[in-house]
């Protein structure tokens, strides 16, 4: 884990997808890179009393090519933090505390690798498909969410070309009707080629995902969510529970291996 | 330069500024973000006799200008403090105030002993007001009786100097303090986070996986004022006031309620230099007023 920077940033962009999803692009006052896709960052704007919380976001897109100095976020509007991020204008000053967390790790060479993104748990999974694209021949995305238009990156994803993207919709607006955890299915171990997951999402889905990589006995990593205070792993507000007691999924997460979390902690969940 | 040290019981601070126990981590988590060397005085995460994995999540929960949490004070337990985080602090200059806490009285005098023969540390705050045990914690804290039980107990046996950080959920602040003051507490810290709770609608549950919990942040700020000025009334020996302090104009409102020094929590998690911003504000503000010490601030409060 690199050590995390606390340093002013500016908006360059603040886009509206669609009508809660929003693309936020921040430079920074000084590079920070290398990121690792998985790693996140602390938000805050400043003057904002009767918030006084940062929010963690998942570094969605970066340029490690100029040392990280421009950080790319995606976000869905869902309360007060993300209200005030959305109303960002061009200029704005943001406050970042980043980069955060361990990030993915990278797979073995010649895997057959299987991403598994439900809603916004595309965000961090989006830049690993990118760097992985430059090492792996075989990767497939499973991207499902309630209805077409929250599928947010599915264009970037098509552009990518050589992937292959599986989409599903619980209204059956785009893909196949359902939940995508019905498309693991497809992906059971032929014993051909090694396999590797990799998940975000709402934690019932981590948990089919995990199951699913337990019987297959394949590796696999989830990237998990929890309510954030610090970031650095001093005030202990983030933990899930492991087979090894509480970890903190700041610092010792988000990024985990699925056999090691014990599902069903958190009530959120 | 205006002199900006302070005197909290044998202690001497460079500066009034320090963290409050459980927003810190050991201070290595900060190591990076800050200078710990700039600082008055390191407070660590409460430490307690064997590890504590403290409460089930979700912990954590943001209320309007509030945080709620239900952390249970989970922590590594005074023998891993001991080999593996204290010896990172011992790098700096600055004082390191151990936060402790137990089950009993015997327990708060064990993990006492033990932290206090450890080489590098220059205090002990006894927790006796977390609303988030069910044992301890804030019910030590809640009658004059107790207060003054294991403040005796404490002073009897530990050679350190001993703070004692009391909550401001009691009918008389004023009685408390002078039970710890009485029993020969050097300084007493106030106030810790207020019991406090939220629930979902939607589900109609706790939003706290530990049901209740202790509130902090700016909405705590008039308590804490309030409770540190009338403790401050009361007693001679320093307090040590913390509660929604987030920028040197918060500092220096507890100052001048009879504060010695202050502690900062919340704000670290939002904006990890808000201590330093806080020193550099006092001192700022001292010579933009023509003041030479900040101890002429200290219980300037106006009738």
């Amino acid at each position: 884990m690199s050590n995390p920077v606390y340093l002013k940033g500016a908006v360059k962009e603040n886009k509206s997808v669609g009508s809660v999803y929003h693309r936020l692009r921040i430079s920074l006052s000084q590079p920070i890179g290398p990121i690792i896709p998985g790693q996140f960052a602390m938000l805050s704007v400043e003057g904002t009393e009767d918030i006084p919380l940062p929010r963690p976001f998942s570094i969605h897109d970066f340029d490690n090519d100029n040392d990280a100095s421009r950080l790319d976020f995606l976000f869905k509007v869902v309360g007060k933090g993300t209200a005030l991020l959305a109303h960002l204008t061009v200029g704005s000053p943001i406050k970042i505390l980043a980069p955060l967390g361990n990030g993915f790790p990278d797979a073995p060479l010649g895997c057959k690798t299987v991403i598994v993104a439900g809603g916004m748990g595309i965000a961090p999974l989006f830049p690993l498909v990118l760097k992985l694209k430059t090492s792996q021949s075989s990767i497939a995305v499973l991207y499902g969410a309630k209805s077409q238009e929250d599928l947010v990156c599915l264009p970037e994803l098509h552009d990518m070309g050589n992937i292959s993207v599986k989409t599903t919709t619980e209204d059956g607006t785009h893909g196949e009707k359902g939940l995508v955890t019905h498309l693991l299915k497809h992906e059971e171990n032929d014993g051909q080629a090694k396999r590797i997951l990799y998940a975000c999402g709402p934690e019932p889905l981590l948990k089919i995902v995990s199951d699913f990589a337990r019987k297959q006995k394949v590796p696999c990593w989830v990237s998990i969510e929890r309510l954030m205070a610090c970031g650095v792993g001093a005030c202990l507000s983030c933990v899930v529970a492991t087979m090894n007691g509480y970890k903190r999924v700041c610092c010792d997460g988000p990024i985990f291996d699925a056999k090691d979390i014990v599902w069903g902690d958190d009530a959120d969940s | 330069m205006p002199i900006l040290n302070v005197h909290v019981g044998p202690l001497e601070l460079q500066n009034p500024v320090m963290p409050a126990a459980g927003t810190f981590g050991y201070g290595e988590e900060y190591a990076s973000l800050i200078d710990l060397n700039q600082l008055g005085a390191i407070v660590t995460k409460g430490i307690s006799l064997t590890p504590q994995q403290g409460n089930p999540p979700p912990r954590i929960w943001e209320t309007c200008g509030g945080v709620l949490n239900s952390i249970g004070l989970h922590n590594v337990g005074v023998e891993v403090f001991a080999q593996e985080r204290l010896p990172f602090l011992r790098r700096f200059s600055t004082p390191v105030i151990v936060n402790f806490f137990g089950h009993t009285i015997d327990e708060y005098v064990e993990v006492a002993q033990k932290v206090s023969a450890l080489e590098g540390v220059a205090a002990l705050e006894a927790n006796l007001s977390c609303p988030n045990i069910k044992e301890g914690g804030i019910h030590f804290g809640s009658t004059y009786t107790s207060v003054a039980k294991i403040t005796n107990s404490l002073i009897r046996t530990i050679k350190l100097p001993i703070i004692i950080k009391l909550s401001s959920q009691v009918s008389s602040i004023d009685e408390i303090a002078k039970a710890a003051e009485g029993e020969g507490a050097h300084a007493i810290t106030l106030i810790n986070s207020v019991p406090a709770m939220a629930i979902d609608l939607g589900s109609r549950r706790p939003l706290l996986g530990g049901v209740t919990g202790g509130l902090s942040g700016p909405a705590i700020k008039p308590i804490a004022l309030k409770t540190v000025w009338e403790a401050a009334t009361a007693v001679k020996i320093p307090i040590i006031g913390a509660g929604g302090i987030t920028n040197y104009k918060d500092a220096l409102e507890f100052l001048i309620a009879g504060a010695t020094a202050v502690q900062v929590g919340t704000a670290n998690f939002k904006n990890p230099r808000t201590m330093v911003e806080i020193i550099e504000g006092l001192d700022a503000f001292l010579r933009q007023n023509g003041i030479d010490d900040l101890k002429e601030i200290i219980g300037s409060l106006k009738p």
